[in-house]
């Protein structure tokens, strides 16, 4: 439904913009001095198709991780009922506010401890810790909004618990898990620091770690390093396009609750 | 899972039995696992050092007692990181919320150009925050990046100015491209909310005659009250979490303008090998933001009850 006219609408569009101009900026940049030549080239010395394969197994693995386990807890946390339901809730949930940053020399510890340096599991464990939560809040919320009937009618059919869940419960929560997967994979795509200090292996690294990477390889060959971001930013923006319609980020109103 | 066992075993039961299954914990446990191993270990552990001088490279530590903790609360640098942090997480959450919530309703709505706009201003939101660092270090390079091109070309080369460089505009500066990322998450979360704006409202308000200004002051903003609470517990959150775009842009330089506390974290615990300091910093902000959201969904709730 409109609410405001054509004026608002024209100068929204006019600051836009600020906007455009540095998205094509991006883009432009790339292609300064060698044209395509400096996609060919990072492609070709860079190990930029290597690292778009790390990023992918890095964050389909986190997402997946993510979505089973919190759809298991949100379910239990919004239907079930047992002893210290309400406080392990609010324990798990004070996740949301703890900064990678300042968890960082225990990570690297533990990560020491089991033996995963230089490998996927470095990350992939912290990163499942750190976004878990937001999905947790999601899922619940999501659950909690089921109507009371739907369970009440399998009830009587005598359903399983575990058929309660997943016959019953997953389908109807479809757009949370939507948004948890989506926004799971932007924050695994474009984390940063983790992948900075525990992959220092190139075979391993993955694209958010290119700027840093290339600065030192192609030092002032600015338009090469902005070949190999335009690169990296092609699968996010594309599963944005993509999924647009089901980016509902309504559903993080539920924080409030 | 042992689901064949809860199969055989919950079979055939009625009433609300299945609720008080104790095959609840076994849902609950991969998260409380993970929670376990990966974010309870790392605080405890993280408090634990907060108390001890360690270079975080050999073994060696050594008892400090609260040493680090008076270093928090009396030095010069996080005295200047809490203002910069307050600058920066008033203008973010100010522009951010504010220019979502305008973009929001001067985009609610169908149409081509409304849903184009939406997803220019949605763009920045996806892509990765150090890529967009990257990108606005060139952009506001003095000598010959874009914006002075820019300036140049309309006749303002005299605002040309070193943003970045200068301690008196780099936090704003900093803010600034933060707002660039984030405005459109706002505008996507008051977008949905507007969704379930009752058509009824509006339209009885349009034929009492009000303008559309109004309308929005007086029906739409406070129909998404709700929203701006979550919005607003998310962005304080998130300006304590902020570090991946301030330390491309300035590693929170020059001269400390831009130290947020996770870059302060970072300089004390890898750059001077302060891990006793940098744990300190990761315990009180972890209790700052622990403590800023209890206190924020209290009043919120407070507010929804006097409704």
């Amino acid at each position: 439904m409109r609410i405001l006219g054509r004026p608002a609408l024209v100068i929204t569009a006019t600051i836009a913009v600020v906007w455009v101009l540095p998205l094509l900026s991006l883009i432009s940049k790339s292609f300064s001095g060698d044209g395509l030549g400096n996609y060919a080239a990072v492609i070709e010395q860079g190990n930029v198709a290597r690292s778009l394969l790390s990023s992918a197994i890095i964050t389909l693995v986190t997402v997946f991780a993510v979505v089973a386990i919190t759809s298991l807890a949100g379910f239990a946390f919004s239907q079930l009922r047992f002893r210290f339901r309400n406080v392990t809730y609010g324990v798990l949930l004070t996740g949301l506010m703890l900064p990678a940053g300042a968890i960082l020399v225990p990570f690297s510890q533990l990560n020491r401890a089991f033996g995963w340096g230089n490998t996927y599991a470095a990350v992939i464990f912290p990163y499942i810790a750190l976004f878990f939560p937001l999905g947790l809040l999601l899922l619940k919320n999501a659950f909690d909004n089921l109507p009371e009937e739907i369970f009440e009618a399998a009830t009587i059919d005598g359903s399983s618990l575990w058929r309660m869940f997943r016959s019953i419960a997953l389908p109807l929560a479809g757009p949370a898990i939507t948004l948890v997967a989506l926004w799971t994979f932007l924050s695994t795509w474009n984390e940063f620091l983790l992948a900075l200090l525990f992959l220092n292996d190139p075979a391993v690294q993955p694209v958010s770690v290119i700027p840093l990477r290339f600065q030192q390889q192609y030092f002032v060959d600015v338009p090469k390093i902005f070949a190999a971001l335009v690169l990296s930013q092609i699968p996010v923006v594309v599963l944005y396009i993509v999924t647009q319609r089901r980016f509902n980020l309504g559903l993080l109103a539920g924080v409030g609750k | 899972m042992s689901t064949t066992t809860e199969r055989r075993r919950s079979g055939g039961r009625t009433g609300a039995d299945w609720r008080r299954s104790s095959s609840a914990y076994l849902f609950i446990l991969p998260c409380v696992a993970v929670f376990s191993v990966f974010l309870a270990y790392p605080l405890v552990r993280n408090a634990y050092v907060s108390f001890f001088e360690w270079n975080g490279l050999t073994e060696a530590t050594k008892f400090v007692g609260f040493d680090n903790f008076v270093w928090l609360f009396t030095s010069e640098a996080v005295l200047q990181t809490s203002m910069n942090t307050l600058v920066f997480g008033v203008i973010t959450i100010a522009l951010q919320m504010g220019g979502g919530f305008v973009l929001a309703v001067s985009l609610a709505g169908t149409g081509r150009l409304r849903s184009a706009l939406r997803t220019v201003y949605f763009i920045p939101v996806v892509l990765t925050p150090v890529v967009v660092g990257f990108l606005f270090s060139k952009i506001l390079e003095p000598n010959d990046g874009d914006l002075r091109n820019v300036l140049d070309a309309v006749g303002l080369g005299a605002l040309n100015h070193s943003w970045l460089a200068d301690p008196n505009t780099a936090l704003v500066t900093v803010s600034f491209v933060n707002v660039w990322l984030w405005v459109g998450f706002s505008m996507s979360v008051y977008q949905s909310a507007l969704t379930t704006l009752p058509k009824e409202l509006v339209e009885a308000a349009r034929i009492d005659g009000t303008n559309s200004l109004q309308l929005v002051r007086h029906v739409v903003l406070p129909f998404l009250r709700p929203t701006h609470w979550a919005l607003l517990t998310l962005s304080i959150i998130g300006t304590l979490k902020t570090f991946d775009i301030v330390y491309v842009l300035t590693k929170g330089g020059p001269s400390g303008s831009t130290e947020l506390p996770t870059t302060l974290l970072f300089r004390a615990g890898f750059d001077e090998y302060r891990q006793g300091r940098a744990a300190a910093i990761g315990t009180i902000l972890f209790l700052v933001a622990l403590v800023l959201t209890i206190v924020q969904l209290r009043i919120a709730k407070r507010a929804e009850a006097k409704q």
